[in-house]
């Protein structure tokens, strides 16, 4: 962030093109070529943005999918967190459709963990499915590839022409190694996990830290070699931590530790470590955060190594290329999800997911208060029971007021406790594709965002293998 | 304030910011037809004497370097590491930097391996002389510990670094060839940085190019692209037990187990007590110039990188219960853009063994232009020039000369890495991180002088240069120096 002093001290405006910009800003004007024919743009290949481009194209949209890293999975590949939340509540699979897909697709083809009941996500409460990440990688490859899904990698949505009264987005200006294009489409959908494609349209957003007082804290993950699983302290982890927080091990003294996951024979990946105030917002934040993170990681290598059993040898593999961000941006949407609903165990006629994972805040501060109040939160007061799920409705999805603009992911529309729990990939997977099927739906229709018929949005992602057990569909979409 | 004035411009903007139609508010000219008008007023930075971008061997080197001087500097990185290739890549060693009598690379090249050696991040039981004296001997390195000590000398020596930051564009005049600013973009939208010096070292010239470089681009200049490679890291490796490589990969190959038929295989090399790196598998005729070339790239690569692993489980011993854990965040380039320098290195003064007055550094790494594709007689040329005709007997050397990391008629920018002004077969040698790294030093400390000395990149005192790489330990062996730098273009 440039200070205002620094901004004082520039030199009067350096024209370019013959255009005179205001004091202390340059005027950026670039003549650059110009994309059309799609029906939808999605920005952001993580679960989410890749469900959305999938489903939509599998409908038979026209769809360019804008990548920033070199993968999609987003969060499971370039975040390296390699297991997903919970898919079911105990009696059922609550997750179906394209997540579904996938996890069954990986399972088939040997890259979930060995041994890996399928239970786990078919069946059983608060159980997550580790993966192997370049199993993940292939099969997105793979289903992109055969829904006939444009894939970009290596470039990134950095501007937006859009007309905010109107509620439309007209394009996006995309930047690679072959320099700008401005892409028009019908349809846009965000799924870049900050809601960076929104901001930039003027949607109303709320930012972690500044419109609320808290930032989750975000995760730098690590994969790890050379674990012996079977003298491995399963379920022990927080013992072994209570022993090295006594000899005052870390650096910082935090109490949660989510842990070290199984993913292959003797490999595994840590959730472990916290960058406490990181804003994934700030560029110096986050530059500063995955430097510490890095720090981090060592002292987690040496913790495992000197206090867990099967863990003496273990190798750091790598820590992962982007940082474990739990929280950043949220947009208003026509339905803002909120914690009376989660607790209500609300279902709603337009609901396109229902989803069960405890309120999951991690702890804001090392302090005992912090950690009493995530302990509660995620097994008592914001948690679930076995048979029980909660609704998402479609309303999540929509900016207030846009027609043609989606956001899936975390960023949707919900307060911070519903956050904390949708915030993770299989939710993110059918927010996805539901945003990519409302699309899709929209433009067929001639319908906007906010007046598409709900009850056949539903009917669709049921064809589709969504599991939705509402029994009242409606045909619009429910606000609040 | 940035908000404000992209408010302000969305809204001069709005639904008239047409395909092709005049926006005159923007420059009073109409947008060029079939093209759409990005007009932005962004907020400016000049508190920098260098902007870098790219933290890559060749960056992160000049940028540590430049700030050990004193000077301010910005080190613009796409990716949320240093290192490059060596990190991002996971091209996880480095290529052989002695001759058989000593070491050829002093300053920031040997002070990170020595501290890694240190710490404990170097190959499991590698003994110094693998870098201080044995010719033709590889460094491995655990990518953790290099991305642990860059941030650190970055931080320590000042270096104000961004990470998930781009170039995207340069404000340049190429006919006076002054740079004067370059647009950089991040979560927080864009920025103007103004600075009295640049180095490009983005690999890709993208920079060089963007202030109107002249450039040579593999492929369309120049009749092939050497391909890349996307490396793996593998685990679960019986080190002790590993077989030999490349008798597993004739019998492989006579079984027609792969896709395609590349001999071309330098194969896995040992980082750690059962991990490993695998450099196998080339996406020949990749153009990293090419989104879509890099994009079906990247998903090739990954097909290509399971082969290898049922490769190595069916025919290496050692290798039965291997774990693939990972591909590597970038592809592994090995030739995309060269930039047209005050002095192309060529391979003349390669195989002259030519050394210069104004050389900052010398290297001996061989001709290594892997094949172009899975013929007999590339991999007869390949063979032929990595192991006779394009390689160095131990104890010699050639010089890099100052002007091929001045791209030519330019005043304030520099480039460092595999971009620098090379003909096709000396790039084939020195496109490798241990050079990268020489030239970012080298670079650093030209801008840094250039900007004190207020003279130009081509015209500063090399004497000076070279006294000033020498104090800070590079090997610069030449006894007579020269206050001019050489020039020669092909």
């Amino acid at each position: 962030m440039v200070s205002r002093r620094s901004l004082l001290r520039s030199p009067a405006a350096l024209a370019a093109g013959g255009a005179k910009a205001q004091a202390s800003n340059y005027r950026l004007v670039r003549d650059i070529p110009v994309e059309q024919g799609y029906d939808l743009v999605v920005a952001g290949g993580g679960p989410a943005g890749t469900a959305a481009a999938v489903c939509a194209a599998r409908l038979g949209a026209k769809v360019l999918l804008v990548e920033a890293t070199g993968c999609l999975g987003g969060m499971g590949t370039s975040g390296l967190v390699t297991a997903f939340d919970p898919m079911a509540n105990g009696e059922r699979m609550l997750v179906g459709g394209f997540m579904r897909e996938i996890v069954e697709t990986l399972n088939t083809r040997g890259f979930l963990p060995p041994g890996l009941s399928a239970d786990s996500w078919r069946k059983k409460f608060m159980t997550w499915t580790p993966f192997n990440v370049e199993g993940y990688k292939l099969l997105l490859d793979e289903l992109t590839t055969q829904a006939g899904v444009e894939v970009r990698f290596f470039t990134r949505v950095i501007d937006a022409d859009s007309i905010a009264g109107a509620g439309t987005l007209n394009g996006v200006v995309l930047h690679n190694i072959e320099g700008y294009r401005f892409v028009r489409a019908k349809t846009f959908v965000d799924g870049t996990g900050d809601a960076v494609l929104a901001k930039l349209c003027g949607v109303r957003c709320r930012e972690a830290g500044r419109d609320t007082p808290h930032i989750m804290p975000a995760t730098l993950t690590s994969l790890f070699a050379g674990i012996d699983w079977e003298r491995f302290p399963r379920g022990k982890q927080y013992d072994l931590l209570a022993l090295a927080l006594k000899d005052n091990h870390f650096t910082q003294p935090d109490k949660h530790l989510p842990g070290m996951s199984r993913i292959g024979q003797t490999t595994g990946y840590l959730n472990g470590g916290h960058m406490f105030n990181l804003d994934a917002l700030r560029c110096k934040s986050l530059t500063d955060g995955i430097m510490l993170g890095r720090r981090i990681a060592q002292e987690y290598m040496s913790f495992y190594r000197k206090y867990a059993p099967g863990c003496e040898k273990i190798e750091h593999v790598t820590t992962a290329p982007l940082v474990g961000v739990r929280e950043s941006r949220r947009i208003l949407g026509e339905y803002e999800l909120n914690f009376d609903d989660y607790l209500g165990r609300r279902q709603f006629p337009d609901q396109i997911a229902v989803f069960n994972k405890s309120v999951d805040i991690h702890p804001y501060d090392t302090s005992d208060t912090e950690w009493e109040r995530f302990s509660k939160e995620y097994k008592q007061t914001g948690a679930l029971k076995s048979g029980e799920c909660f609704g998402i409705p479609y309303g999540v999805l929509v900016p207030k007021g846009w027609k043609n603009l989606w956001v899936a992911g975390r960023p949707v529309s919900a307060d911070v406790k519903v956050h904390g729990s949708l915030r993770v990939q299989p939710a993110a997977s059918m927010m996805g594709q539901a945003a990519g099927t409302a699309a899709l739906q929209s433009i067929r229709t001639g319908r906007p965002a906010r007046d598409i018929d709900t009850e056949q949005l539903v009917l669709t992602l049921r064809k589709a293998g969504a599991y939705l057990p509402q029994v009242q569909t409606r045909k619009t979409l429910s606000h609040a | 304030m940035a908000m404000l004035s992209r408010r302000t411009m969305l809204q001069a903007a709005g639904g008239s910011a047409s395909v092709g139609a005049a926006l005159a508010s923007n420059s009073g000219q109409p947008a060029k037809l079939g093209t759409y008008r990005l007009s932005r007023d962004i907020p400016v930075e000049a508190k920098y004497d260098l902007l870098v971008a790219g933290g890559g061997p060749g960056g992160s080197a000049a940028a540590i370097a430049a700030a050990r001087l004193g000077a301010k500097v910005l080190l613009v990185e796409g990716t949320g590491c240093l290192g490059g290739m060596a990190t991002s890549g996971m091209m996880m060693s480095f290529c052989p930097v002695a001759d058989g009598e000593k070491c050829l690379t002093g300053g920031l090249m040997l002070e990170w391996i020595e501290t890694l050696h240190k710490r404990g991040f170097l190959k499991p039981g590698i003994q110094p002389d693998a870098w201080r004296k044995r010719y033709g001997s590889w460094v491995p390195f655990n990518a953790e510990g290099l991305k642990l000590l860059l941030d650190e000398l970055a931080v320590s020596s000042g270096v104000e670094t961004r990470f998930f930051t781009h170039l995207i564009d340069a404000d340049a005049d190429a006919r006076t060839g002054q740079v004067r600013g370059a647009i950089i973009h991040n979560i927080e939208g864009y920025r103007y940085v103004k600075a009295g010096a640049f180095i490009d070292a983005t690999g890709n010239g993208v920079m060089a190019k963007l202030c109107g470089a002249k450039c040579r681009d593999a492929g369309t200049d120049t009749p092939g692209i050497m391909p890349p490679t996307l490396i793996s890291l593998f685990a679960g490796i019986d080190w002790a037990r590993m077989g030999d490589q490349q008798v597993a990969m004739k019998k492989a190959l006579a079984e027609n187990f792969f896709s395609q038929p590349d001999r071309h295989f330098p194969g896995m090399q040992q980082i750690g007590n059962h991990i490993g790196l695998l450099n196998g598998g080339h996406l020949f005729h990749l153009d990293a110039l090419r989104e879509k070339s890099m994009t079906d790239g990247m998903m090739k690569g990954r097909r290509l990188a399971q082969e290898f692993i049922a490769f190595y489980r069916k025919y290496v011993p050692g290798c039965e219960n291997v774990e693939h854990v990972t591909t590597a965040p970038l592809m592994g380039l090995r030739e995309s853009r060269c930039v047209l320098g005050e002095y192309e290195l060529g391979l003349s003064d390669y195989n002259a063994r030519r050394k210069f007055p104004d050389q900052i550094g010398v290297y001996n790494y061989p001709i290594d232009i892997h094949v172009y594709d899975t013929s007999d007689q590339q991999y007869a040329r390949y063979s032929k020039e990595f192991r006779e005709t394009g390689r160095m007997k131990p104890g010699e050397s050639v010089g890099l000369p100052y002007g091929m990391i001045v791209p030519k008629g330019f005043k304030n920018l520099w480039v460092a890495g595999r971009c620098a002004s090379m003909d096709v077969q000396v790039h084939g040698a020195f496109r490798v991180q241990p050079a990268a790294v020489m030239m970012g030093q080298a670079a650093g400390t030209a801008a840094v002088q250039s900007v004190r000395t207020k003279r130009s990149a081509a015209e500063i005192d090399t004497e000076l240069l070279v006294e000033t790489l020498r104090k800070a330990g590079a090997y610069l062996p030449q006894s007579a120096t020269s206050k001019q730098m050489s020039r020669k273009t092909a």
